[in-house]
This record gives C-alpha cells, sequence and structure tokens, in this order.
C-alpha cells in the first residue's frame, strides 16, 4: 500500500480516476451489520473531525441525556462556543474554522443537542456569515453541518435557520466540493422535513432544480441525500412541489432508471419520492409506467428483504392501482413475469410479520379485487385468499379489516354487470365455505362504525346470495343473531337500520318455518306488507 | 379524518337494484340497507391510514449528524484503509489537506474551476461565477447598465428576473424568493482576500498558510 501510494503521491492526477472509481465501489461494498448500517451513513460526515483532537474534556462525550448537571455544562460550552465564533468572526481563517468546529461537536454528540441555547445566543447569523462565497471547503462544511443539527430540533428552531437558506441552496452549485453539497442539501432536507410552511419557503427559493441536479451524482451518498430531501420537499400535501419536480427534464427517466439500476439505499428514497408523486398526480402515474417503472418497482417487491425498502416500493404500487382499471391491468400483465405474478408478490407480502407491509398490501390487493371481472377472477385464482381467510381470523384490528375489504369486493360484481343480483357466487361459497364468516361477524361487533358496517354488508351478501335459505343459517350457526342484536340499540343510526332490516328480513317470525312446513314455502319474500303470514295462515277461507 | 371512504353509501343504485332484484324475482332487504359496493379507496398522503408505514420514515424525517462510538469509528477505519494517505491541495494558495486521491480529484475539479482570475473568489456555479466577472470587473458591464440595460440577473435558477440596480435585484430576491434582507452577493473586500492575491504572486509550492493546520492529521485515532 505504502509504495503505491507514493507513487501515486508524485503524480497525482494521472491515473487517478481507475483509483476513484474503485474506492468508490469499495466504499460500497463495506459490509456492516443492518442496525450500524443508519449510523455508519451519518457517521460519515465525521471522517475529518476526530473527537479526541479537540482536548476532549469529557463534556462533549455525553451518553446518558438523563444527567442534567452534564447537560447543563454542555449548554453552557455551546453558549461560550456561541461567542467564541462570533469573535473570531473577522479573525484567520483557520481560528475561525477551529471554532465553528467547537461548535460543531457540541452540537453533534448527543441525541438532543442544545439547539435552543445556541439559537438564543444568535448563532444563525454567524453561520451565515461563514457561508458567505469564497469561503474555504472546510468552513462551507462546518457551518453546514451545524446548520444541519440546528435544523434537526423543533419548528420553531428549524425556522430560525431560514435566513441561511439561500445560501444554503446556492451552495448546492456544481462547482461546489461533493461534501459541502452534500452536507448543505442534508440540512435542506432537515428543514423540508418540519412542515408546508418551510417547505414552501425552500421551493420559492429554486431549492427543487438545485437539489434534483444531484440525483444523477456518481457519488452514492450524495444522490441519496438529495433524494431524500427531494422527498422532504415534496411531500405535501399539496401537489404543487411534486408536480414542479416532475416537470424537470429528464426526471421521468431518471427515477425510473435509479428505481432499476441503483443501489438500495438509494431506492429507498427514490421509492418514497415515487409514493408521494404517484399519489398526487394521475398524469404522471402514467408517464412513469410508460417510462418503464414496472418491471423494477415489482422486482424490488419481489425479491428485497429490507423492510425500509419494501414500505414506499408497496405503497407506490398500492397508490397505482388505486387509479382506474387499465393501470391495474398493465400492472397485472407486467407482473406475470414474476414467479406467482403481482398477486403471488402481493400474497408473500400478506404473509410477512410486519404489520404495515400485510395492511397496506391487502390495501392493494382490494383495490384489484374492486376492478373488472377478470382483475377479480385474477385475484381469486392468484394464491392470496387462504393468506387473507387466516389474517382476517387472526390478525390485528386494521389488518383485518383491510383483508374484509378484499374478500368483499371479490364477492360482488362490478357496478357495470348485474348479473345473479350482482353477487359473484362461486367466490363467496368458496369464501364462506373457507371459514370467513367468523371474522366478519367478529367485524360486526368492532366499536369501528366502517368496520362494523362491512361485517353487515358482508352478512347481507351472504344471507341473499346463497341458495335454500343456507346464509342465514350459517350466520345463525356462527353466532351472527346476537351480533346484529347488539346493533339494534346502536347509537349511530345507520348500522341501527341496517342491522334491524337484516333482522327483520332474515330472522324474522317466519324465520325456521320453512323448516316446519317445508321448503318452497316462499316465506322470505316480504313484498307482501299486509302480512307477516302465508296466505292459508291468514285467516278466513279454509275450515279446520 | 377519514379520506374517501369507499363504500359508497349509494342510495340511488341500491334503490334502481332493489327495482331490478324485484323483477328479477330476487330476495332483497327493503330500503334502507346499503349494499357492498366494490370501489377503488384512494388515500392522500398524509391520511392516517398510511401512518404506521409513516413512523420508521419519520423518525429519518429529522436527521442528525452524530458523533459515533468507538466501535463504529472501527468500521469506518476499516472502509477508510484506501485512504490513509493525506496530500495538501499543490494548488498555490490553496493548501487544502486531502484525504485519498478520490478526494484530491473531487476537491480539484471543483474548487478549482469557477475561481476569478481577478480577485480569487470561488463560487459555487459556473453561472455564478460568470455574473460575479461581469458584475465587479466588466466595465462594459457596467456602460450598460448606465445606459439603462436591465442588467443584474436573478440569481435563482430558472427565474428570468433582470433588473437595473444591484438593489432592485435584492428587493426581488427578498419578495420573490424569499431571501433575507442582509444577503449579499457582492462582498467588500477583506484580509484574507489580500492574503490570497499575495500569495498568487508569490507561487511557493505547498505554502506553510496556516489555513489548514486547525488539526493534526490523526489517522490513528480512526482505528
Amino acid at each position: 500500500m505504502d509504495g503505491a501510494s507514493g507513487a501515486h503521491h508524485r503524480d497525482p492526477f494521472k491515473s487517478s480516476v481507475g483509483r476513484v472509481a474503485g474506492q468508490r465501489r469499495r466504499q460500497q461494498a463495506v459490509t456492516v451489520g443492518k442496525e450500524r448500517r443508519e449510523s455508519v451513513v451519518r457517521a460519515k460526515r465525521l471522517r475529518r473531525a476526530d473527537p479526541s483532537d479537540h482536548g476532549d474534556d469529557g463534556s462533549m462525550q455525553l451518553a446518558v441525556m438523563g444527567d442534567e448537571a452534564a447537560y447543563k455544562a454542555l449548554e453552557e460550552s455551546t453558549v461560550n462556543a456561541v461567542h467564541n465564533l462570533k469573535k473570531l468572526l473577522k479573525g484567520s481563517p483557520a481560528k475561525r474554522i477551529g471554532a465553528l468546529q467547537t461548535l460543531r461537536h457540541l452540537l453533534s454528540c448527543t441525541a438532543m443537542p442544545p439547539v435552543h441555547v445556541a439559537i438564543e445566543a444568535g448563532v444563525v447569523t454567524l453561520l451565515v456569515d461563514c457561508l458567505a462565497f469564497g469561503s474555504s471547503e472546510e468552513q462551507l462544511f462546518e457551518a453546514a453541518w451545524c446548520l444541519t443539527n440546528i435544523a434537526s430540533g423543533d419548528l420553531q428552531q428549524t425556522r430560525a435557520v431560514e435566513p441561511a437558506l439561500p445560501l444554503l441552496i446556492l451552495h448546492l452549485g456544481e462547482k461546489s466540493a461533493v461534501h459541502v453539497v452534500e452536507q448543505c442539501a442534508w440540512a435542506i432536507g432537515n428543514v423540508a422535513g418540519d412542515g408546508e410552511v418551510l417547505r414552501d419557503v425552500l421551493l420559492k427559493q429554486g431549492a427543487l432544480h438545485s437539489l434534483s441536479r444531484h440525483l444523477l451524482s456518481p457519488v452514492p451518498s450524495l444522490s441519496r441525500t438529495a433524494a431524500w430531501a427531494l422527498s422532504n420537499l415534496i411531500k405535501g400535501p399539496s401537489p404543487k412541489a411534486a408536480m414542479e419536480l416532475m416537470k424537470i427534464e429528464g426526471m421521468v427517466d431518471t427515477l425510473v432508471s435509479h428505481v432499476s439500476k441503483g443501489e438500495e439505499d438509494l431506492v429507498v428514497e427514490v421509492a418514497w419520492v415515487l409514493v408521494y408523486v404517484t399519489s398526487m398526480s394521475d398524469l404522471h402515474v402514467t408517464l412513469l409506467l410508460n417510462a418503464g417503472l414496472l418491471p423494477p418497482l415489482l422486482g424490488c417487491l419481489a425479491s428485497s428483504e429490507q423492510l425500509s425498502l419494501l414500505t414506499p416500493v408497496l405503497r407506490t404500487l398500492g397508490n397505482i392501482v388505486a387509479g382506474d382499471n387499465s393501470k391495474t391491468d398493465v400492472v397485472l400483465s407486467v407482473g406475470q413475469s414474476l414467479p406467482g405474478g403481482i398477486i403471488g408478490v402481493l400474497a408473500r407480502c400478506l404473509e410477512s410479520k410486519h404489520r404495515t407491509l400485510q395492511k397496506e398490501a391487502a390495501w392493494a390487493v382490494s383495490n384489484i379485487a374492486a376492478g373488472s371481472i377478470l382483475q377479480k377472477h385474477t385475484v381469486f385464482n392468484g394464491g392470496v385468499v387462504p393468506p387473507l381467510l387466516h389474517l382476517l381470523a387472526t390478525a390485528v384490528f386494521d389488518v383485518r379489516k383491510e383483508s374484509a375489504y378484499c374478500l368483499g369486493n371479490l364477492c360482488v360484481a362490478p357496478k357495470e354487470s348485474r348479473e345473479q343480483g350482482g353477487i359473484i357466487l362461486d367466490h363467496l361459497m368458496a369464501l364462506v365455505d373457507g371459514g370467513c364468516l367468523p371474522g366478519f361477524i367478529a367485524l360486526v361487533r368492532s366499536p369501528d362504525v366502517e368496520a362494523a358496517r362491512l361485517g353487515l354488508q358482508f352478512l347481507e351478501l351472504v344471507m341473499r346470495g346463497l341458495p335454500n335459505g343456507r346464509g342465514p343459517k350459517i350466520v345463525e350457526k356462527e353466532d351472527g343473531i346476537s351480533a346484529l342484536e347488539e346493533l339494534q340499540f346502536h347509537e349511530n343510526d345507520e348500522l341501527q337500520t341496517m342491522s334491524n332490516t337484516l333482522i327483520d328480513h332474515y330472522f324474522g317470525e317466519e324465520y325456521g318455518l320453512e323448516e316446519e312446513y317445508g321448503p318452497g314455502m316462499d316465506v322470505l319474500r316480504g313484498s307482501d306488507d299486509s302480512s307477516d303470514y302465508p296466505p292459508w295462515r291468514q285467516g278466513g277461507g279454509l275450515t279446520a | 379524518m377519514e379520506e374517501q371512504e369507499g363504500i359508497g353509501i349509494e342510495k340511488q343504485q341500491e334503490k334502481m337494484e332493489e327495482k331490478k332484484e324485484k323483477e328479477e324475482g330476487n330476495n332483497a332487504p327493503k330500503m334502507g340497507f346499503a349494499k357492498w359496493v366494490a370501489v377503488r379507496r384512494k388515500f392522500a398522503i398524509d391520511s392516517p391510514f398510511f401512518s404506521a408505514g409513516n413512523v420508521e420514515r419519520e423518525l429519518l424525517a429529522k436527521q442528525i449528524s452524530l458523533e459515533i462510538t468507538e466501535e463504529e469509528q472501527f468500521h469506518i477505519g476499516r472502509m477508510e484503509e484506501e485512504q490513509i494517505w493525506q496530500v495538501h491541495c499543490p494548488i498555490v494558495g490553496c493548501g487544502t489537506k486531502l484525504q485519498g486521491l478520490g478526494d484530491l480529484e473531487a476537491h480539484y475539479v471543483s474548487r478549482h474551476t469557477a475561481t476569478c482570475s481577478v480577485c480569487a473568489r470561488m463560487f459555487p456555479t459556473t453561472r455564478l461565477l460568470n455574473l460575479h466577472v461581469s458584475e465587479t470587473h466588466d466595465s462594459f458591464f457596467q456602460a450598460k447598465v448606465a445606459r439603462n440595460y436591465p442588467m443584474y440577473e436573478c440569481l435563482v435558477e430558472g427565474c428570468a428576473g433582470r433588473f437595473h440596480t444591484d438593489m432592485a435585484r435584492l428587493q426581488h430576491l427578498v419578495d420573490k424568493h424569499r431571501f433575507p434582507r442582509s444577503f449579499h452577493f457582492h462582498i467588500k473586500k477583506h484580509a484574507s482576500q489580500r492574503q490570497r492575491q499575495r500569495y498568487r504572486t508569490h507561487r511557493t509550492p505547498f505554502p506553510d498558510n496556516g489555513h489548514h493546520q486547525s488539526k493534526q492529521p490523526s489517522m490513528m485515532s480512526e482505528k
């Protein structure tokens, strides 16, 4: 290693390109445990600074926040550091940088840095001065780092950073040093993470364009930080920023390219950008699909094990299939190349141990099952029914609710086709035989109005759809009648009416009579309101 | 607040269905019961529906650059093996401490290509450099200003604003782009800039300029 570096030392500029590429590849191959990964990514900021070369006096190595005396000491040190920086603003750059570093250490040695005292001591104005054009890289970097951590506090503290924003954005320029750009992007990302007001300010100051240039940076940490900061900038809820982002030339292709070829950490951030874009702009869903987003997106979903990647990818897919039938058709057809198709991939998510994945996968399936007959058949035959039945019976409440949506949607025909009274009987019977009824009855009993409504509506389907009066019998067997009766005096009018209607209609006084009097007795036809009893029982006409 | 609940209580449709079903001879409950209708459900970005999945995300929404523990330092040190040797930028007047060739190349490409050749100030973009040069060092620019052309361009990329004076441009930056009033593009000269000019004429390699010796290089500590 020494010999090689010596040779390079003599001739630094030639043959450096190959070395740089190799270096970057090696950086990406670092094998650190997943738990450590986040801290290592953050810790890369510290590559240049070293805690021990500051004559460390121990107060900087605070690990325990609960120690009040130590925290007070930290606050005092911070205020002193700010005053010190103020004095050194007009001094030599070296001393100024030293003061900045001291301050930066104090702002980064605990999980809750003493931001408030620094702000009160007037740190932001000083840091803005340190960001002036022409300042050395190191100064810019340190100042941006301080601002990053100041902007990680609460809303009020983050707003205090506002005067620094224009310079932070300007230093994203293409001639700035990479680590300066990255740190400025990080600070901007923190500011954007705090709410729509500040996002608006950043937008007006041109942050979007400046950040998006770095999406294509060959430096992985920079493209990742830029993508993350952009995702914070466009998260809305107003779609304005997302629209502006997508208007940038080449953006659609850049995003698709990153999902296809980027390393996993970058794809995570880009996926969140896609979550917001697909939620806010139907037009861009189409553009993204046309640009080939689906194959790599579905590939990620099928193969990744990382929750942090699966979450936004799944949600993006969920947003896409919440659109119209044609988009869902595209998803289904592209997904055919995966084992089990897209439904198989979603089934895998349903079987995951992560509640979020279960819930959002079920949501996606429910939207596919709300489509055309063909889509419903694809879902039904795609292997999701067993996991859904399992989830309906055993999962946490919100997952059960989503599963209920899937199963019910599978049983009703699309609004356009009205055959069989709108019920897809073979699906319904298969689900009932699969034991879904207890789960729906449990929903009827739940305190959530929406869930209770779902349960009631499914019971109605069962009782109306199953031939030979089998429906009410099986509902009774699963103790559904008492669930209905509990709702009869519910405070919610709608639920009360619905349950009353079902009871009157299916469990009225005629219920059970057909067993007494034989089948074919049209006891359930309620259209003749004059009497609840069959004609021959209505008296008159017959002699005993 | 729930967004767009998908069940769609569509009484109208339900009445129609009922009529049809009576015709078809189907048993149907009376009115007052909204039957299951399969509709797609979309949720807004900030809907509570997504909060579980957002938790992890929000935790990362505020990232802090933290000091690292010794163990983590060890891992990073391993990563850094390629970069243990150090060099100072050989460009006169710079001498920035750099670690590894990647650093050197990146530094050179960035810092020494957007420098004003007149006053040695460095800018983050070529465009800003060009604006600086025109506005500060170009008499032709000043001549056009005197003849009342709007020569001062807005600094924000993508904005086409042009103004007759520096002050007017600043006002625009404040009004339209929310810059603080204290922002200045042109900075008065101060000591370090003069120092830089002095260095440019001296031409000593690896000057001991005291710029970047705030820390001793300490690779050993990154174990």
